[in-house]
């Protein structure tokens, strides 16, 4: 039982270390790159795209994305819907929809987005490759079309 | 090999496999110094209750039962669990060994107790998170409603306006008064189990009282930084945690300690029986 003991305990300190070293980046680096895939997206759009800081949202920065008619704010958020009383503080009177995995949405899915965060967080922990679950919110004029825009791409 | 014995290897295997992660985690956040100092940032209730589940179950090793199929299909179960490189799932580990050690104790109150304790952790470590993760909305409303009443401000979700109108507090998940609501419950279990008594309504209000207690402790200083936003950093930084945190120890085990020593029948480990005079004086 001892022999039982150290070995599984030393290969599980292994894998832990391994994982350490080989560990994702941070949440706000995740959403940095995840951000940054979104411009990518938008400018190849024809959007006009600028970062803004949004440190309501414990200091997490944004994208404000403007083509024609369209304005709109696009930021990461928690997926646990710990961000929606600040995010409608923020919004006042502009729209609020989320972007997630299913689409574009007019409410957060929290039950789906909570599941979502911690099965691509086992998943990735397994080594197999599933991109993060970012959780997007959109605040916007009210003048957008998010049909146009393939934000599947983004997952 | 004799019954108790084999769940001290189980339980060994699952704890130490279950609480690597921590402590790898912890030194990989902290210097040295700091990840010992933070205790591998696992409440030292959880550290003392693992050292006291093992204790019970090795100081008995060659007496009782002799180990049976069920026994050892129990504990490779937890072992094969406990190996996996997946986080948290070791704590099915943790869970499946104590509720093995529990319900195979037969009269070996020992044992009995040990499983109790290694059922009973599983709570604040991993099922409170699993729950908060499902409620969290509704439960920091509850929070914000709480000190949105000690600041008497208005509240919008888990927003609560600042004192003074120079903002809004955001209570995130971490900061909820209730993500300590279990451990509080694994403190009054541990008092029970160390006193051997069992439990009564009495003692269940008692710890109602004292979930109560340390739901006010966390909602006073979440307050406190709604009238001291300045003071951010030295309320809810390091300095702030570990003071809240010794708060919350002593009102666990002192409340409780004083509960199970106002049981009737109540006998004190190391004084012996405690007559109805003798009890009032021994109340600290």
């Amino acid at each position: 039982m001892a022999l039982i003991l150290v070995s599984s305990v030393c290969l599980n300190v292994r894998s832990l270390l391994s994982g350490v070293r080989l560990k994702g980046p941070t949440a706000q680096i995740r959403d940095l790159t995840a951000l940054s895939n979104a411009n990518e997206l938008l400018v190849r759009l024809g959007f006009d795209v600028s970062i803004v800081a949004m440190s309501e949202l414990r200091g997490r920065f944004g994208l404000n994305a403007r083509q024609g008619p369209c304005a709109f704010t696009m930021t990461a958020i928690d997926p646990f819907g710990w961000s929606e009383a600040m995010l409608d503080k923020l919004a006042a009177s502009m729209s609020i929809s989320y972007l997630t995995r299913l689409g574009v949405t007019g409410e957060l899915p929290v039950a789906y987005t909570t599941f979502d965060s911690y099965s691509t967080f086992v998943i990735r922990k397994m080594h197999i490759n599933r991109a993060e679950a970012t959780v997007f919110a959109l605040i916007s004029n009210g003048r957008c079309n998010y049909d146009s825009i393939d934000f599947a791409r983004l997952y | 090999m004799k019954r108790r014995e084999l769940y001290f290897w189980g339980a060994a295997i699952a704890i130490l496999n279950v609480m690597a992660r921590y402590v790898v985690f912890a030194f990989d956040v902290y210097d040295p110094v700091g990840a010992v100092a933070t205790t591998f940032n696992v409440s030292v209730i959880v550290w003392a209750l693992f050292y006291w589940a093992l204790s019970l179950l090795f100081a008995g090793t060659d007496e009782g039962a002799d180990v049976d199929g069920r026994d050892v299909a129990i504990v490779a179960a937890a072992t094969v669990i406990a190996a996996a490189p997946i986080e948290y799932v070791g704590w099915f580990a943790v869970m499946i060994v104590g509720a093995g050690a529990w319900l195979t104790a037969g009269g070996d109150r020992d044992q009995r107790k040990a499983g109790i304790l290694l059922v009973s952790v599983t709570a604040p470590m991993f099922w409170t998170k699993m729950i908060f993760s499902v409620f969290s909305h509704y439960i920091l409303t509850l929070d914000a409603m709480l000190v949105a009443a000690l600041t008497q401000t208005e509240r919008y979700g888990n927003l609560v306006a600042i004192p003074g109108g120079s903002g809004y507090l955001q209570i995130l998940g971490p900061c909820s008064s209730f993500a300590n609501i279990s451990l509080s419950y694994l403190g009054w279990l541990m008092v029970l189990c160390y006193y051997d008594i069992s439990c009564s309504l009495r003692l269940i209000v008692w710890c109602v009282g004292i979930i109560l207690a340390i739901v006010g402790v966390n909602t006073i200083r979440i307050s406190l930084i709604g009238f001291f936003p300045t003071q951010y950093e030295l309320i809810h930084g390091a300095v702030g945690s570990t003071i809240v945190g010794w708060i919350y120890i002593v009102l666990i085990f002192g409340l409780a300690a004083k509960a199970v020593r106002r049981e009737p029948g109540f006998v004190d480990r190391d004084q012996g029986p405690v007559g109805a005079d003798s009890r009032q004086l021994s109340l600290p």
